[in-house]
């Protein structure tokens, strides 16, 4: 009920304000506070002095925000974004300044401001802010420190503020932005502000300058150690060729060349090697490259499981692309999806995108199992990625099992509600035991999932 | 590493403090306090002080803010006494304030200031810089007394204005910035020239009104009855003061406060041509109230009697009045026969001659005696005004007694007292009145509904008084009949306030009250059922308050000192054998500074910084040769094949390369610095 009442005053407080020419520093804060202290004590002029100490802040107050008017810069600000960026992880970009004025500029602060999504009011309800419950139980009543958790997620980039370099006359130089994106997808940028001192430092004017753009950011990813790569990859090739890892290692002969430093001897070819009076050596190319698939289900209630589920599938296409080996990625999204890798394409850009902006799933699991079908002829191992176990799981893993197709299977186990949401279902009945996991499946629990990835 | 902010308040905290202690007082705590406040400057040691020890110290400050704020309210010697805790703020915050300086913190975390931060698993990233704060707290402080006088301003001026200096924007000049900051203190002073003299001249217009705003009965002046109020009267139950009296003595019935003699149509009584005669302290606090001779009664009754025995001074009665003004300045509510007020601390205190007793610079205490005799009267001789009848008043006693059925049509003014029970015979006691507005109250009061509270009696009777030839006044006060056997005292409640008249009759002023008694018991039927709750809650705190006044700090003097010595040796101990000491020097290289790959070293670095950080980026993955050459230096490539070496080569680089290229550097930057501001002009 309270909740509905001031989600609106959050919101509008929220808003953005592009019509703003000033913003107080925290001195000039501090000054005001002073001077309301000085009014409140300070009434009786006959037994103390205060109101000479409230006059002069007051004076400073007035004057610093008429000063601003003046000497006001002449700049023009344009921002230089990477294609690129990975959430979680701080990145640097360009802010090029050009002074189109007469004077030379210093002490420009500059502000980029990203677009304000607040959170819608099912959200601002609903979701919580992660240890909402250890604040105190004002806060929690409010919910204010709720709406701005939901505000930053949704606007999902936070920017440090930058300071200027000296600007001299009709120059253009560049100031290096620092910025943090909080979640995955496209972060949207609306204005950037150049904001001038006043004389004292008390407030800064704010020049606003449209210029919206837009960044995708890439899921966070780990570490991911090689025993989980080669379980995936080459012990367990199941076809009549001997497989390879990398090129140059099947029996295949591709080319004769010349040696160079840690070649093997082995495949030193004497008989040209004689020819041509220096060692040349041969040169082999794989059958054919084995070929993977990532299938990644969505189609979880828990966001946050989610998010890690993408995060994780992108650590895994980082690392089988370091590999060189080639990983489809299958998903299921508002349609059940294949990204082929093959040779000569780099599909990592175009997987890493889809991620980036997939959306949890509300179809069927039985397109996925379609899906997989599919591909299970034209490929040598599976990795599946999910965010809970589910029957339709079950039946893949049957399936793969029974044509003896190797597969790694990661399930993310949201370990902080674990206990309380097994109680739930326990009470329920959901929970029986053909809807457990196989044993050699790996639960990763959120908390741990770095250590367990690396540490296997 | 002391923070720029730090920096720029080095020096001025310390004149700020020795200001604040000049003003206050204190110059004892503010001289070790500015001391210790610049040796953080030259000391180049710091404690690591650990969070939980800011969570200490800050709860101690909030305590001792506490603690100090209920003693100097317990024991305020003026009613400002939120003035004097500001005094006290800057000793208050001092020690937060310099444990944070001597720390490795430059800052303080918001949950060190905010209790309920700290429960809260999300980590606390905003600081609080509290330096301003303290020399804030040092200018407002010394701004609470008027010692310095004129001086005050240019010195908080001088203060403020450097503080500002040191922190301003390159981008204005300096002769620029000292003109603007000229133009600010003449604005500053012609608003605070503004500000003294508007308020003088609104206290001076406005005095009265907001006397009578405050609090309606203080206004020796005038005041505003009830009368035409509309509905049920809602009276109080708060008790107003309290009165210790020697049991064999008789108790006065009634505590007079003003007196008034003329009436207003709209329900107001005030006071004509009343001019307040100061009283002469004859010793601490000891004020001898004057009373009119019996020669002055005499001749303004314009008759001659003999004195009457009644009429010589008698030996008085002492009797405690415990009572806290809330404002100053108030009127003094005394029994009818006061003669001395004893222990009221007042700067001053002034009479009138209708025995209004008004205290101007009153210190707050709990308690004053005053000296009274039931038979004395401290209202003075009779004047004019006091048989002053307004016309319409006349009517309306003449209509009054023309309706009366029952009685004589004009009153006997031979019998004054027996005229008055004839005239009020069919009046009763009401709190209630439900008539609106077209005939005055008090009309209806006398012809119609015969109803009314004390206030009408009293203005009925005064009118009637004056109508039959005899000097009148409208006397405020209250009425004393309610013994506490808890505190042995009588109680003196809101809803006790009472209106009467006094009459001069017989050569002496007489108490008329022809107000009904039942009108003590129509009110008490008012109470709430949990008054004695309230008033067992009253009497707590009023006996404690009493026992306060009489603890004197200096009984305990040696007991104190023990205790703050043997404190301070442990505060001390604690402090040089903690293991948490940290020596910072800063001349040799820390760990995190140390190389931590070959050629980082390299002086072509500082280069690279300068360049980047005059608005020369380099592109991620831009090699220093482009870059150079992009940017219109590539001049500076010539340093690069030695700088490449040390940076790659295994073996590194000779010490003679080394110098040649650290002096290649040194001689580029002293070269390119000059050129990027020649450019930029």
């Amino acid at each position: 009920m309270f909740r509905d009442w001031i989600y609106p005053l959050y919101i509008k407080a929220a808003r953005p304000r592009p019509k703003r020419k000033r913003q107080a520093s925290d001195k000039s804060r501090l000054i005001a506070l002073a001077t309301v202290i000085c009014a409140a004590l300070g009434l009786n002029t006959d037994s103390t002095l205060i109101y000479q100490l409230f006059s002069l802040l007051l004076c400073l107050l007035v004057s610093a925000r008429f000063l601003l008017r003046f000497n006001q810069p002449h700049v023009l600000p344009t921002r230089h974004l990477p294609r690129y960026v990975t959430a979680h992880q701080p990145f640097q970009y360009r802010i090029s300044l050009t002074n189109k004025g007469n004077n030379t500029e210093q002490d420009l602060r500059v502000i980029d401001l990203p677009q304000l999504t607040p959170p819608s009011r099912a959200q601002f309800h609903l979701a919580k802010e992660p240890g909402e419950e250890t604040r105190n139980p004002y806060d929690q009543w409010m919910g204010y420190h709720r709406f701005r958790y939901l505000l930053k997620l949704n606007t999902g980039i936070t920017i440090e503020p930058g300071i200027a370099p000296i600007l001299p006359q009709a120059s253009t130089l560049d100031l290096v932005m620092t910025a943090t994106a909080m979640r995955r997808g496209w972060v949207n940028f609306s204005s950037i502000q150049i904001q001038h001192p006043d004389p004292f430092g008390l407030n800064h004017g704010i020049a606003n300058f449209n210029h919206p753009e837009a960044l995708l950011v890439m899921p966070k990813h780990y570490q991911i150690s090689n025993t989980f790569l080669s379980a995936c990859g080459m012990h367990f090739s199941t076809s009549g060729s001997i497989p390879a890892w990398t090129m140059g290692e099947s029996d295949e002969f591709v080319s004769l060349r010349d040696y160079r430093a840690g070649d093997p001897t082995r495949k030193i070819h004497w008989p040209s090697s004689a020819k041509r009076n220096k060692l040349v050596v041969k040169e082999y190319q794989d059958e054919r490259f084995l070929r993977q698939a990532l299938i990644l289900d969505t189609s979880g209630s828990d966001n946050i499981c989610i998010e890690e589920c993408i995060s994780v599938a992108a650590s895994f296409l980082l690392a089988m692309n370091k590999a060189k080996t080639h990983l489809n990625l299958i998903t299921l999204s508002h349609q059940s999806e294949l990204f082929v890798a093959g040779n000569g394409l780099n599909p990592l850009p175009r997987q890493l995108e889809a991620l980036a902006t997939l959306k949890p799933s509300t179809l069927p699991l039985t397109r996925l199992t379609k899906m997989v079908n599919q591909q299970i002829k034209m490929t040598n191992g599976f990795i599946l990625i999910l965010s809970e176990w589910q029957k339709e799981h079950h039946k893949i893993l049957t399936k793969l099992t029974a044509l003896n197709l190797p597969h790694q299977v990661f399930i993310i186990v949201d370990d902080i509600h674990q206990t309380e949401r097994h109680r739930d279902q326990s009470n329920r009945g959901e929970i029986t035991p053909s809807h457990s996991p196989p044993a050699y499946c790996h639960q990763l629990p959120m908390s741990n999932i770095q250590s367990l990835l690396v540490n296997q | 590493m002391k923070s720029a902010a730090r920096e720029n308040l080095r020096y001025l905290q310390f004149f700020a403090l020795i200001l604040w202690g000049y003003q206050s007082s204190l110059l004892q705590f503010a001289l070790p306090m500015g001391f210790l406040w610049e040796a953080q400057f030259m000391i180049n040691r710091r404690w690591d002080v650990q969070r939980e020890d800011f969570y200490r110290l800050a709860d101690l400050t909030n305590i001792s803010l506490i603690a100090v704020m209920i003693f100097l309210f317990m024991n305020r010697t003026d009613y400002h006494f939120m003035n004097a805790l500001v005094q006290w703020l800057p000793l208050l915050l001092f020690p937060l304030i310099i444990t944070t300086s001597y720390s490795t913190r430059e800052k303080i975390p918001s949950d060190v200031l905010f209790y309920s931060l700290r429960r809260q698993h999300q980590p606390v990233t905003s600081e609080w810089d509290l330096d301003p704060v303290l020399f804030g707290a040092c200018l407002l402080a010394a701004g609470t007394n008027t010692h310095l006088g004129t001086f005050y301003f240019p010195c908080i001026a001088l203060l403020v204005g450097l503080a500002l200096f040191r922190s301003r924007p390159g981008r204005y000049q300096m002769q620029h910035w000292l003109l603007i900051f000229g133009l600010v203190i003449v604005f500053a002073l012609t608003t605070q020239f503004l500000i003294h003299n508007g308020h003088l001249a609104f206290k001076r217009r406005t005095a009265a009104w907001i006397a009578s705003w405050i609090e309606q009965r203080s206004n020796p002046l005038k005041t505003q009855t009830s009368i035409g109020t509309i509905g049920q009267l809602k009276l109080s139950n708060d008790i107003l003061f309290r009165l210790q009296i020697n049991p064999t003595r008789t108790v006065p019935k009634l505590i007079q406060e003003a007196s008034y003699n003329l009436p207003l149509r709209n329900g107001q009584w005030t006071l004509m041509d009343s001019v307040f005669n100061t009283l002469v302290p004859s010793n601490d606090f000891h004020w001898k109230i004057n009373h009119s001779t019996f020669e002055s009664m005499i001749e303004a009754s314009e008759s001659t009697v003999e004195p009457s025995p009644e009429a010589m001074p008698k030996p008085t009665y002492p009797m405690d009045i415990y009572r806290v003004f809330n404002q100053t300045p108030a009127i003094i509510p005394v029994p009818i026969g006061a003669s001395e007020i004893i222990d009221l601390a007042a700067q001053k205190i002034k009479q009138s001659p209708y025995g209004t007793v008004q205290a101007e610079g009153l210190v707050p205490a709990l308690r004053y005696r005053t000296n009274y005799h039931p038979a004395q009267n401290i209202n003075g001789p009779p004047e004019a005004a006091d048989k002053f009848l307004p016309a319409h008043y006349r009517k309306l006693i003449e209509q009054t007694l023309a309706s009366k059925s029952e009685g004589p049509s004009q009153p006997d003014a031979t019998q004054p007292h027996k005229a008055l029970n004839e005239f009020f015979q069919n009046y009763r006691y009401s709190l209630y009145q439900n008539v609106e507005g077209a005939e005055p109250a008090l009309a209806n009061f006398l012809l119609n509904s015969h109803a009314g509270h004390c206030e009408y009696f009293a203005t009925a009777s005064v009118l009637l008084l004056r109508y039959m030839g005899f000097p009148a006044r409208y006397i405020t006060g209250y009425s004393v009949q309610e013994y506490s056997p808890m505190l042995d005292m009588y109680v003196v409640r809101k809803r006790h306030a009472h209106a009467w008249a006094t009459a001069f009759i017989n050569h002496k002023w007489q108490i008329i009250d022809t107000t009904p008694q039942i009108w003590l018991a129509s009110e008490a039927e008012q109470k709430s059922i949990l008054q004695p709750i309230f008033d067992l809650i009253s009497n707590s705190g009023f006996l404690f308050h009493a026992w306060w006044n009489t603890q004197k700090l200096s009984d305990n003097k040696t007991t104190l000192l023990t205790t703050a010595f043997v404190l301070s040796l442990i505060l001390f101990w604690k402090i040089f054998n903690s293991q948490q000491i940290i020596q910072a020097n800063t001349t040799l290289p820390s760990k995190k500074t140390a190389p931590t790959r070959q050629g980082s070293e390299s002086p072509f670095y500082n280069i690279e910084k300068i360049l980047i950080l005059e608005g020369y980026y380099r592109y991620p993955g831009e090699g220093f040769e482009p870059w150079l050459d992009r940017i219109g230096l590539a001049h500076l490539a010539q340093l690069l094949p030695i700088h490449n070496q040390w940076r790659f080569d295994p073996n590194g680089i000779s010490a003679t390369q080394k110098q040649t290229l650290e002096r290649a550097a040194r001689d580029q930057i002293e070269n390119i610095i000059p050129s990027l501001h020649s450019r930029k002009k």
